[in-house]
């Protein structure tokens, strides 16, 4: 044996290198070929022969990547294409052209079609609870609306801006934040501002009734209210039964009797009167700063003394609803601490701007870590939350335990609305279990539960997928605005339920019964993806608060969350 | 008897995938899983290694398969472990500089010899090469069932009563002996 050869396998083999005493070898290497040939035969042989007597690797991460690669994105397309209101594609029609092949090769097996059809008709009639629809969110103004894809519409007008002690008619509960369409408000006692888009604002004092119309007109059936038009929106107008209030730059309080008289204090410019529904007519009247005029039985409109301090200012609301937020922070910092101490919350995390991330509850010693996200405003002024903008945002959590029953739920605001999923919480790939808890491209909470996989089982079986998702309800109304989310699987009853603003807005059977197995997850981001680690699933926006229960939260507890939490 | 994988081409295989049927890149993982890491066992000394960067570039394979044209589907599976050996050594290098160096100079002159090396590696080839490993004369079955990477060459040596040396020769008769086995069984 040549004893060049021999120097370089051996220093190749036990990383034993003598780089001087090598050196000649190695020269010798690179200059002549015919070592060079001598060199690889033995380096070849000493490859194949490990290989050979090697065991068939488990290629375990190259399953997981051939098992999960699309196969989630497919399985919740189907869900959600097979599954969702009138006007998508119906199972069917959806198995007819997505080809027998696919169902076969990609591996969903007949009982996860068998939860297609059973979720599918879950979806068409879901056991709700309260007579409410499964796609109304609160404000009940959130329509599905088909446009050609990247193209969005909204018929908003106005924004709730703030409210103190607002009730509202039935059981519409608007809240801060909401836009508004034309429509009728019916607000039966405290106090709501309201920004039309054209930039007049209103302060409405309960009980009136108003109609929204456009971004610059709005009838008063009857009410007090006051109203500021700056410059820019001079033109804007409210209607009364009576007559028409056109504003010509100015701030005006209006009255309308519940028997229909209407009376207009001007505290600052000047604006106009119409006679009611007649916009061409000459001006009835100009009323200037100062005056105030009642329009009497029988057509006589009369001076009356302006009374100002009858109406609600813009500055009292402002520091109204300072202070009615503050009364709701402390009342739900009470609440939240005996929330704290129930023995049924598995794990909170919460950010504060003392203590950062904080982990409260059973798992409280559960490991966590906060990667990214900046820090920004949260639903409290004083309490800040975590800002999930950067594909790399995310809260890494440990989550151990077995659980038969879990609540998921969060405060969140959505800032954003991509064409992709935005990812709530989601586990890393792990045989036992995958979770996916998201909000999918069309607006849906999704609930997406795999079956533990047999590591062991020959051949490898495929991943059996089930899930739940709402239908659409997240819309571009929803954006920049603290919402409440809730989601339960509940092994006993064999349910996933979804809440939002602590109503149920959707429940469905799942052909899945097993404890949930969580282990290593993220929140607000793709776990570790083997699979597909540049697929970009972060959510955008803020997230104040995550936790879970280790029980099946009812719709009361869920409603006090919410209602507790709001902001 | 061949599974229908075996009976079909590579290229079959390929579209299969591209039609949604993930079993396809399976067969085309079995296909070429003994000779990819045939050839990485050349170049890398653990075992461990070689299943680990395998596993990776048939991921990457996998994931940019849309990307493969026409050609030989082992070299093109070679190209990305070649990328994926490369940053593994630029990675060990750092840890271990001398050491990392003569492995990356190596790596540097024998690079148009793995490929050489490498088109003759086949599963079956893997598969004849076990049954000629059964045909050595018992020392050097002992030798290439051992191995001799890291500290088992001494090891060995003490368990046989010969010298490291000695040990080192035996692997090299028996690569000697199992070549020409290769070579008989081919013809």
């Amino acid at each position: 044996m040549d004893a060049d050869l021999r120097l370089l396998l051996q220093a190749w083999l036990n990383d034993d290198v003598d780089h001087d005493a090598l050196e000649p070898a190695v020269q010798r290497l690179e200059q002549d070929a015919e070592f060079r040939r001598q060199f690889m035969d033995e380096l070849s042989m000493i490859g194949l022969t490990r290989v050979a007597q090697a065991q068939t690797p488990e290629w375990e991460r190259l399953t997981f990547a051939l098992e999960e690669s699309d196969l989630e994105q497919r399985v919740m397309a189907a869900l959600d294409e097979n599954v969702s209101p009138a006007g998508r594609p119906a199972l069917f029609s959806s198995l007819s052209t997505s080809s027998e092949v696919w169902w076969r090769n990609v591996g969903l097996s007949a009982s996860l079609v068998a939860v297609l059809l059973l979720v599918a008709l879950l979806r068409r009639d879901p056991p709700v609870a309260n007579g409410q629809a499964g796609a109304n969110l609160p404000n009940g103004a959130l329509p599905a609306v088909e446009l050609p894809a990247g193209q969005f519409r909204d018929d908003g007008v106005a924004i709730l801006v703030r409210s103190v002690d607002a009730q509202w008619e039935s059981d519409v509960s608007w809240q801060p934040g909401d836009i508004l369409s034309p429509g009728r408000l019916v607000l039966t006692s405290g106090l709501a501002q309201i920004e039309f888009y054209s930039g007049a604002q209103v302060i409405l004092e309960g009980s009136a009734d108003l109609t929204v119309v456009s971004a610059d007109e709005a009838t008063c059936h009857q009410g007090r209210l006051r109203a500021q038009v700056p410059p820019h929106a001079r033109g804007f107008r409210i209607a009364s039964a009576d007559f028409d209030v056109v504003d010509l730059g100015t701030e005006f309080g209006m009255e309308v009797s519940s028997d229909g008289q209407s009376k207009v204090h001007v505290f600052d410019g000047e604006v106009e009167l119409h006679r009611s529904g007649k916009t061409q007519p000459a001006v009835e009247r100009r009323v200037t700063e100062g005056e105030a005029v009642a329009w009497e039985s029988g057509d006589v409109l009369n001076s009356i003394p302006p009374e100002p301090e009858r109406f609600a200012s813009f500055e009292m609301l402002r520091e109204q609803s300072r202070d009615a937020a503050h009364r709701r922070f402390l009342a739900w910092q009470d609440w939240t601490a005996l929330q704290d101490a129930d023995p049924r919350l598995l794990v909170r995390y919460r950010y504060s701007a003392e203590n950062g991330l904080e982990v409260v509850g059973q798992l409280a010693d559960s490991a966590a870590s906060v990667v990214g996200c900046g820090e920004v405003p949260g639903r409290w002024s004083s309490q800040p939350a975590l800002e999930f903008l950067r594909p790399s945002d995310r809260i890494r959590v440990d989550l151990p335990g077995s659980y038969d029953a879990i609540t998921f739920t969060a405060w969140v605001r959505i800032d954003a609305l991509p064409a992709r999923d935005q990812t709530l919480l989601l586990t890393d790939a792990n045989p036992q279990l995958r979770l996916h808890w998201q909000l999918t491209p069309g607006g849906e909470l999704f609930l997406g539960l795999r079956h533990p996989l047999d590591m062991t089982a020959v051949p490898r079986p495929k991943p059996e997928w089930t899930g739940h998702g709402t239908k659409p309800i997240f819309t571009t109304r929803s954006i920049g605005k603290w919402t409440h989310l809730a989601t339960v699987y509940d092994r006993e009853q064999r349910r996933v339920s979804h809440f939002v603003d602590g109503k149920r807005v959707s429940t469905a059977l799942v052909d899945y019964d097993h404890a949930l197995k969580l282990g290593l997850a993220a929140i607000g981001n793709f776990g570790r993806p083997i699979a597909e680690p540049d697929v970009i699933r972060n959510f955008v926006g803020r997230i104040d608060q995550l936790s879970l229960w280790q029980a099946a939260l009812d719709e009361d507890t869920l409603r006090e969350h919410f209602e507790y939490g709001k902001p | 008897m061949p599974t229908s994988d075996e009976r079909e081409s590579v290229e079959e295989l390929i579209d299969r995938v591209h039609s949604g049927d993930r079993d396809a890149f399976r067969g085309i993982v079995r296909r070429y899983s003994a000779s990819l890491r045939g050839y990485l066992a050349c170049q890398l000394r653990h075992m461990e290694d070689v299943d680990d960067i395998a596993q990776d570039v048939f991921i990457t394979a996998y994931r940019k398969l849309d990307r493969f044209r026409e050609g030989d589907f082992g070299a093109w599976l070679r190209a990305i472990a070649r990328n994926e050996v490369l940053m593994h050594m630029r990675t060990a290098a750092r840890r271990d500089s001398a050491l990392g160096r003569f492995r990356q100079r190596l790596q540097q002159a024998m690079v148009p010899d793995y490929e050489r090396a490498a088109d003759q590696f086949s599963s079956r080839l893997v598969d004849r090469l076990r049954t000629c490993i059964e045909r050595l004369p018992e020392r050097m079955k002992q030798v290439v069932r051992h191995g001799l990477e890291g500290a088992k060459a001494s090891a060995l040596a003490s368990s046989m009563n010969t010298s490291v040396g000695a040990v080192y020769n035996l692997q090299y008769r028996a690569n000697g002996l199992l070549r020409e086995c290769l070579d008989q069984e081919t013809d």
